[in-house]
């Protein structure tokens, strides 16, 4: 069973077959995880997120032109709704307000390192989080986010640098 | 920190990624090895860079829990199918009590359709009926042409108010470009290339669109204050059904609404007569003629979403570009793509050719017919660019090239600018496109 083709289980799922689309997920759940937490930037949210693209994934299969191109597909597919989300909290200023709900937490061990990339402008921190957690490969990250690699180089490097600034200045803030 | 400590501290990111040639490499190991500031630096970036590979694994380790609870989030998942949506209408349709209630229905509508066409004989009309009418209306769709754009197509949807549309979509004829407004945001999209790019904020009340509600009241407004409104029946020639056309005069031009007597809704728009269309190509959607205006048809499905797999980029340039357009940089270093493009343009800017220009550089897309015909006739009075010189070697900055180049035209006026490029990588195709200048920015 685990020898299907993706068109093969592309097949399956869109009549339906939610054993076939299961066995999909278990090839790309890590890239799906990866790219909403590249989006979202806080852990939780992204394991929630990717639990909503794979099934919107499986709603929409049937818009999905060439079977054998799930894998970028729903990785597009989870760029975008972790987008939207992103967006829709942004305009409702859910996350000032959710912020103002949390309590302090108290940094555990790699937490700061979680925090510091929480931190980072989304658009700087994908392609870390694909790069760093995905392979370290530029052409992957940039095929990925369908942008040039000297793109992702560009960004890669202002990631870096401002991953360094935001931890230093957790640091001096941490005593 | 000196200007030595800086440009190697700047370099620091790329040696960590691997990407400084051996030349480079050397001359940052050399410098850290005399310069205790850049060598913490170097070191505090290494460890991050360990931290963050190390955090990967730690994640990797966590997956297959996380895996696992979504796999049972999506077995415990109802979700209906549209193929299942399909079966339910199906269904429904297939019940014989529903089938007679929907053909009662439609029998009911004919025959109401046709005692009112029985009486049509052009009623006694005022153009508050219009006024009140297109406040009534929940879709329209219109085509027509813009004074500065040129022709286009519209669709849009209201929850009330006309001004206000909940959702429109909006695209030139033969562009590939279309803009949308949906409750999920506002954004541009490239039909040829499925890229998308969201505005920065909701702009729905910017004028980007055409305010249908208060369209025709303006326009009608606008003439009583100074000349007239004239009012008379005329039979259209497509149908010969009886309209009722709505002559508005100004001082400037002469517009026509012609209404449909019984919805009481105009069904087209005509610019009769403009002595000073300049003043409208001021004006950023400036509606000259709506050949078509069609109401409450449901859109075609889906022309108000993004589809699921839409490229999302972040700048607004990077979804006017396309793979059949640019320069191809297959084959050419990066510099000498710039100056080939460079070149190119410069000469197709000599000739005014119209299709270089715009296939290379984006700044030209923007210009509307009224330009071209006014710059083909400078050329033709001697007043236009006769040469374009490269004064420099091609240099790049982020990810963006800039090739230094002088434009010099006839009548002894020169120009300085540093075009902007930038690269591509689409369907397999390296690409270089020209999105501006280091003077006045990036074209959007």
């Amino acid at each position: 069973m685990n020898d299907h083709s993706d068109e093969k289980l592309v097949a399956e799922s869109r009549n339906g077959d939610k054993d076939a689309y299961a066995q999909l997920v278990e090839r790309f759940y890590r890239q799906i995880f990866l790219v909403s937490l590249g989006v979202i930037g806080n852990v939780e949210d992204a394991e929630d997120a990717a639990q909503e693209v794979i099934l919107k994934g499986f709603l929409e299969i049937s818009k999905l032109r060439n079977s054998s191109h799930f894998g970028p597909w729903i990785t597009r597919v989870a760029r975008n709704l972790c987008i939207n989300i992103v967006r829709r909290k942004q305009r409702s200023k859910e996350i000032l307000k959710e912020k103002a709900k949390q309590p302090e937490r108290k940094p555990l061990q790699n937490d700061n390192l979680q925090l510091a990339i929480e931190k980072l402008p989304m658009e700087i921190r994908l392609p870390l989080v694909m790069y760093y957690f995905d392979g370290q490969s530029v052409r992957k990250v940039a095929e990925n986010l369908d942008v040039s690699t000297s793109a992702v180089y560009v960004k890669l490097r202002e990631a870096i640098k401002e991953l360094h600034r935001i931890l230093a200045d957790q640091g001096d803030r941490n005593g | 920190m000196d200007n030595l400590c800086r440009k190697i501290q700047n370099q620091i990111p790329d040696y960590i990624l691997g990407i400084l040639d051996e030349g480079q490499s050397a001359a940052l190991n050399e410098h850290i090895s005399r310069c205790s500031q850049c060598e913490k630096y170097l070191l505090s970036l290494e460890n991050e860079s360990r931290l963050l590979t190390q955090l990967g694994r730690n994640f990797d380790n966590d997956m297959p829990a996380r895996q696992g609870r979504a796999i049972e989030a999506l077995r415990d998942s109802t979700p209906i199918l549209h193929r299942e949506a399909f079966w339910i209408r199906r269904t429904i349709m297939k019940n014989r009590i529903v089938k007679l209630a929907a053909a009662a229905v439609i029998i009911i509508v004919v025959l109401l359709s046709i005692s009112i066409l029985d009486k049509s004989v052009t009623p006694a009309y005022a153009v508050e009926q219009t006024i009140n009418a297109i406040q009534e209306v929940k879709a329209v769709y219109m085509a027509g042409e813009f004074y500065k754009q040129g022709e286009f197509e519209c669709w849009m949807k209201y929850d009330g108010d006309p001004d206000r549309p909940t959702h429109v979509r909006l695209g030139r004829t033969g562009h590939n470009l279309c803009k949308i407004c949906s409750p999920d945001g506002v954004f541009g999209l490239n039909k040829r290339t499925n890229r998308v790019h969201f505005a920065s904020r909701d702009e729905r009340d910017k004028n980007w669109f055409i305010k249908f509600g208060s369209f025709f009241e303006d326009a009608v407004s606008q003439a009583q204050k100074t000349d007239s409104v004239e009012i008379h029946t005329e039979k259209d020639p497509k149908t010969d059904k009886e309209l009722i056309a709505v002559n508005i005069k100004t001082a400037n031009r002469e517009q026509k609404f012609l209404v449909d007597p019984k919805t009481k809704l105009p069904i087209s728009f005509s610019t009769v007569r403009d002595d000073n269309p300049m003043e409208m190509m001021r004006k950023t959607l400036a509606v000259k003629n709506l050949d078509v205006i069609r109401y409450n048809e449901q859109p075609p499905e889906g022309i108000f979403e993004m589809s699921p797999d839409a490229v999302i980029v972040e700048e607004e340039v990077d979804c006017m570009v396309d793979p059949d357009s640019g320069l191809i940089a297959d084959n050419m270093t990066r510099k000498e793509a710039c100056l080939e493009i460079a070149k190119q343009t410069g000469q197709a800017l000599i000739d005014l050719d119209r299709i270089t220009l715009c296939k290379l550089d984006l700044f030209f897309r923007l210009w509307p017919d009224q330009i071209w015909e006014q710059v083909r006739k400078m050329k033709e009075d001697g007043k236009w660019v006769k040469e374009v010189v490269i004064l420099g070697e091609p240099y790049q900055e982020g990810e963006l090239w800039y090739v230094p180049m002088e434009v010099r035209d006839q009548t002894g006026q020169n120009e300085v600018q540093n075009a902007m490029i930038k690269f591509y990588e689409m369907e397999g195709k390296n690409l270089c496109f020209i999105i501006g200048s280091k003077e006045k920015g990036v074209v959007d």
